[in-house]
């Protein structure tokens, strides 16, 4: 029930279409008892009757009759597809959209391959429903109707009697229903393991082939697939079960009416006549509880996958728009105030404070997992802090539109990220509408310029997913050129240059000073000369800032900053 | 190499054969007893719903105008026997054909899984992988209802119009012809059709792909993606590709309502024709009980074709899908063993290149001229400008491309005369890119080597300097990750797939850019860990810090598609050529660090 009130919505658009649709599939499965209508009139009047003149008319009503309910078939089922196709568009782009607000926790407690099954696989069923499930629920309903009322005017204890099966399928109904459910569940849980052990394979195809895994990887494909087939044949175990029952009521129906009837017309209950007539009407009955089967089978199935796209679009992010959103452009001072972050019971930042002035560059240094990429995640709200507050220009960023504080943060990634498009396409991803002279400057800025026009279609060679065939030094730098492009008042360079050589990033960071003189720089790095000349450089250890100064201020400490100099001029300082 | 793009439908290179089918046939064929099974029981089960209505017929006919009520009883009884029966059969034939059915799915999945594991490198650079996705998972699964019911009823159908016709020609054979009559227009109907919806549907499969892959990568890039607040303009592609997938379903499923339409009205146009030709043109040689008998058969024979119809449209829409399917089975892998390749021997570790010439794109080439021996035990280093091919020196000893000519040998053995998997289980290498499994960081780590206890993955972490941020965690090494999670840093991740090398315990070990995110203290502690775990092995370096490099056995500079400078760090100094001069750069650099700390 929960799930057809979150479903009204998308269907409420097309309720008009939906009306007129099973009307007219009514006034189409009444033609279609045209034919066998006038086949009776046909040999009584005609053959028998001898009235010539009538057989062409009737045959050209007949004729008529069947091409009048095949065109409103077309019709019906034309534009029951129709309103099917146009909300599953509705509902998939609402995940769609919904993809780009949900927050970090949401990607990772859903694996791709999960996410992946319910935007393909689940939303199909929903289709299913709108498309096939409700007319049928309907033309049944109407049927059973008629035909009641057709029996009850025809012998009310003849009709009674119908009902004694009613109990029993209403039973069998109820439990097809409840134990079908899990295991559509089952089937559609399964389906989201078999989408994840294919899609990381396919994703982890070089880390596969460097171990020589395939074996390995096609024993686990194998546990999946063979667990996806199971899980198919225990629905089909209920089925079996299930759908003999159901076709025997219907059967010994039959049976309750030859008998009772019978004996009624011996003992003069009832006419003849009005036995044939019974038995005629009874395949009225009996069809729509024969349907009853795949109607609850249509239903469970819509419920096991319709209560996943449920959850999907209802999943709140904790990483929200403000409510009373601040209209103020974003200048870019940045200040943290006794920040703390948990993932889950680890303390990944600890009473972190900093302040920032516009237009200053950080340098961020610290061992791996020190929370130095967390701590800049906070600026554009990846994550909340859970205590503790990050502002800029003095104002919490939780109180920015968020579409206004990510337009105000440019990201370079560590984890570069490219997608299969164009150079040019990856460039000005953030600025889709730049022009080619902005492309061209961001990537000479980024040094990047070089090797895109050496490649073979310069700036419109395709890169693959995840940027294969680049280097690594060479995606870093067209997810720098991105950010640059993008060009917000603060920029963050999150190990950017780690995988291009020394010479080349000493390049970088003097372009980047004449190109951002004006922007807050966030600048994490594990070269001291990336951090060097930073206004201000903080040390992370274990979520807190053991160190902060200018560099001279800090060499001064003695501490992990001095430490790391050392180590780092002794690499070729003999 | 050609890579394709979201948007840009793929091309399919192999025109439409009946062979696909045949081939999909021979999966069925696999379960021929329970494709017997379950057609006898549909027969079994057929002829039993014939009788009801003949029992109804001889109670109504016979036992009530009579008043017998014991033999009405004995009627009603017989009824129920058969129902019974029928439901007895209906019951197993459930079981066999979702059996059958889901088996062959099970079986062509993993056929086209197996496969695609043979498949090189170039085949996942050269496509979105969620266009690769969807042919495993989503095509393979939409022929599941073809493949359980379809076949059967088909059979089924078969028969029973065979029977029918038999039945309607010993009644009347004028009649009886022109009932076929409608059969040729209807096949010329089909025909008509056929070509609008094979084109409908292949051009639907393509746009299904585009869309898939579009989500797949939006996952996978959601952060860049809410970084650069493209969720506007990224929803209006979404819908372009939405769009065009609604599109040409509706044409599609348009085209395929066709065909219940057509036969519908042919089955109508058949019974109009038999009363008037009944009726005025044979007049004297038909009865009217004939007749009707006739029209009664009509029904039954019109109701098989729909069948038929409807699942020749399931089966023109499962083409579309099998074509991809089977398509992807065909893929030549590039790089195979060549037939009789030997077993690589436990490797000692000597490497040489002769001559070795490679490209990515012919006429492009990447590497020219190269030759070098190594002798076992050796650290060699690589360093040069990026996208010099570095990277790809290595990659073609590991064979993940074949060199275009020369020869490249491993202790003597042409390894192109080598079975892939027997080089490569001896390789370690280090990816730029760390790949996490979803999983526990334990099945993560122990993936360089299956049978490895907890013990030695707990070495192996210890040994890179993992375990201390590991046992930080909740949940320590069980802890669970995942492919983009926030869990890891990347610099984590770096050493958990160290780690993971490590374990596989190599002959030859590649590092590429294998530290790049870790920080240089660490780093420093790893190298001096790693330097034991050398001894006698054979190691390729890729790296930017010269901490790394500088102790290295050979330095190899590259650039210009070979190797510039070949020799220790020592012989490189005094050569005073670039390795100098990059070294010197990077030394004046530092020694003003160094000045710097020593005034303090």
């Amino acid at each position: 029930m929960r799930l057809l009130k979150w479903l009204w919505p998308y269907i409420k658009p097309y309720r008009l279409t939906i009306i007129i649709c099973f009307s007219i599939g009514f006034l189409s499965t009444v033609l279609a008892l045209v034919p066998q209508y006038l086949s009776g009139t046909i040999v009584d009047d005609v053959i028998i009757g001898g009235n010539r003149q009538l057989l062409y008319t009737l045959v050209g009503i007949i004729f008529a009759a069947t091409v009048i309910r095949v065109a409103f078939d077309y019709f019906m089922r034309v534009n029951l597809m129709k309103v099917s196709q146009n909300l599953l568009y509705k509902i998939r782009k609402d995940m769609y959209v919904n993809l780009g607000v949900y927050d970090v926790p949401f990607f990772d407690h859903n694996r791709t391959g999960d996410i992946m099954a319910k935007m393909t696989g689940d939303v199909q069923m929903l289709r299913h429903f709108v498309e096939n499930t409700m007319y049928s629920i309907f033309t049944n309903l109407i049927l059973l109707i008629l035909a009641l009322v057709m029996i009850f005017s025809i012998d009310w204890r003849l009709a009674i009697a119908v009902f004694i099966v009613a109990p029993f399928l209403f039973i069998t109904n109820k439990n097809l229903s409840k134990e079908i459910l899990p295991i559509y569940s089952s089937i559609r849980e399964q389906f989201s393991k078999l989408n994840t052990v294919v899609q990381e394979n396919i994703s982890g195809n070089r880390v596969v082939k460097a171990f020589a895994k395939e074996e390995h990887e096609i024993d686990k494909f194998d546990v999946e697939n063979e667990e996806f087939r199971i899980k198919n044949i225990n629905a089909a175990v209920k089925w079996s079960k299930y759908m003999p029952l159901i076709e025997m009521q219907s059967g010994i129906l039959h049976v309750f009416v030859i008998i009772f009837g019978g004996i009624m017309v011996i003992l003069d209950q009832i006419t003849f006549g009005q036995l044939v007539q019974f038995n005629v009407f009874l395949f009225a009955i009996v069809t729509p509880m024969r349907m009853s089967f795949s109607v609850i089978n249509d239903l469970q199935r819509f419920q096991a996958s319709g209560r996943k796209v449920m959850e999907f679009l209802m999943y709140d992010p904790r990483v929200k728009e403000p409510a009373r959103p601040v209209e103020n452009e974003i200048k870019g001072d940045v200040e943290f105030k006794n920040v703390s972050f948990f993932h889950d019971n680890q303390k990944i930042l600890d009473n972190i404070n900093l302040k920032v002035k516009a237009g200053m560059k950080v340098g961020i240094i610290g061992p791996t997992g020190a929370g130095k990429s967390t701590l800049v995640s906070l600026l554009n709200r990846f994550y909340d802090p859970n205590e503790g507050q990050v502002l800029i220009d003095g104002i919490n960023i939780k109180r920015y539109p968020l579409d206004t504080l990510r337009k105000g943060v440019a990201f370079a990634f560590q984890d570069v990220f490219l997608f299969s498009d164009t150079i040019e396409g990856n460039v000005c991803y953030g600025k889709p509408d730049a022009d080619m002279h902005m492309v061209y400057q961001a990537a000479d800025t980024a040094d990047a310029s070089e090797f895109i026009t050496k490649a073979k279609d310069g700036y419109n060679t395709i890169v693959g997913e995840r940027g294969t065939g680049l280097s690594g030094g060479q995606k870093q730098r067209v997810s720098l050129a991105r950010a640059i492009l993008y060009d917000g008042r603060i920029m963050v360079f999150d190990d950017t240059t780690s995988a291009v050589d020394i010479e080349t990033d000493e390049q970088i960071q003097e372009e980047l000073k004449k190109h951002c003189a004006d922007k807050t720089i966030f600048i994490i790095a594990h070269r001291i000369s990336s951090v060097k000349d930073s206004d201000v450089i903080i040390v992370m250890d274990k979520g807190r800032i053991i160190e902060q100064g200018t560099h001279e201020q800090l060499l001064e400490k003695n501490g992990y900053y001095y430490e790391t100099c050392l180590q780092q001029a002794g690499e070729t300082g003999e | 190499m050609a890579r394709n793009r979201i948007e840009v439908d793929e091309t399919l290179e192999t025109p439409f054969n009946a062979g696909y089918l045949f081939r999909l046939f021979r999966y069925v064929l696999k379960y021929k007893k329970a494709l017997i099974r379950g057609l006898i029981l549909m027969v079994l089960t057929s002829i039993l719903s014939l009788a009801t209505p003949y029992l109804v017929k001889i109670a109504v006919d016979d036992r009530i105008p009579n008043a017998d009520i014991p033999g009405l009883l004995v009627i009603a009884g017989l009824m129920l026997l058969s129902i019974i029966l029928s439901n007895v059969f209906l019951r197993k034939r459930i079981i066999t054909t979702s059996n059958m059915g889901n088996s062959i799915v099970r079986d062509l999945r993993k056929d086209i899984f197996s496969h695609v594991q043979k498949l090189s490198f170039d085949f996942f650079d050269s496509r979105p992988h969620g266009k690769i996705l969807v042919r495993i998972v989503n095509y393979v699964n939409s022929l599941s209802e073809l493949l359980s019911q379809g076949i059967i009823n088909l059979i089924n159908d078969l028969m029973s119009l065979v029977f029918i016709l038999a039945f309607m020609m010993l009644l009347n054979v004028p009649l009886s012809l022109i009932v076929l009559a409608g059969l040729p227009i209807l096949a010329i109907a089909i025909f008509v059709i056929k070509r609008m919806q094979r084109r409908a549907w292949q051009i639907f499969s393509n746009k299904n792909s585009n869309l898939n892959a579009y989500i797949h990568e939006s996952i996978l890039g959601i952060r860049v993606i809410q970084a650069f607040n493209r969720q506007n303009f990224n929803k209006k592609l979404f819908e372009k590709l939405s769009d065009e997938y609604r599109f040409y379903w509706i044409r599609g499923v348009k085209a395929n309502l066709l065909i219940p339409i057509v036969i519908g009205l042919m089955s109508t146009l058949s019974v109009c024709l038999i009363y008037i030709g009944g009726i005025t043109w044979f007049d004297e040689a038909i009865t009217v009980g004939v007749l009707i008998a006739f029209l009664g058969y009509i029904g039954r024979f019109w109701q098989p074709i729909l069948n038929m119809g409807n699942l020749y449209n399931e089966i023109i829409t499962a083409m579309a899908y099998l074509e991809r399917i089977f398509e992807t089975m065909d893929e030549e892998p590039d790089i195979k063993d060549k037939t009789g390749a030997g077993i690589m021997p436990v490797i000692k570790g000597t490497v040489e290149y002769k001559d070795v010439l490679f490209s990515y794109d012919k006429g492009h080439n990447i590497l020219e001229g190269i030759n070098l021996r190594i002798e076992p035990g050796t650290t060699v280093a690589l360093v040069g400008p990026t996208g010099a091919g570095k990277t790809t020196i290595v990659n073609i000893l590991c064979r993940f491309y074949d060199i275009d000519s020369g020869q490249i040998l491993i202790d003597g053995h042409d390894i192109s005369q080598m079975s892939i998997r027997s080089l490569r289980r001896q390789m370690g290498v280090m990816l730029q890119d760390p790949f996490i499994f979803s999983g526990s960081i334990m099945d993560n780590i122990r993936y360089g080597r299956l049978n490895a206890s907890d013990e030695e993955v707990i070495e192996a972490a210890k040994r890179v300097y993992a375990h201390e941020f590991i046992t930080e965690m909740d949940e320590g090494y069980e802890t669970e990750v995942n492919e983009r999670g926030s869990r890891l840093s990347v610099g984590q991740r770096q050493l958990i797939s160290f780690a993971r090398t490590l374990l596989a315990d190599p002959r030859i070990l590649i590092l590429d850019e294998a530290t790049s995110s870790i920080d240089t203290n660490t780093e420093v502690l790893v190298q001096a860990g790693l330097k034991e775990l050398l001894k006698g092995r054979t190691s390729f370096v890729i790296a930017h810090r010269l901490s790394t490099i500088k102790d290295a056995d050979i330095i190899m500079y590259i650039s210009d598609k070979n190797i510039q400078e070949k020799g220790s760090h020592q012989e490189l100094m005094s050569l005073k050529g670039r390795y100098y001069e990059l070294y010197m750069h990077q030394y004046d650099y530092t020694l003003t660090k160094h000045d710097q700390a020593q005034n303090i």
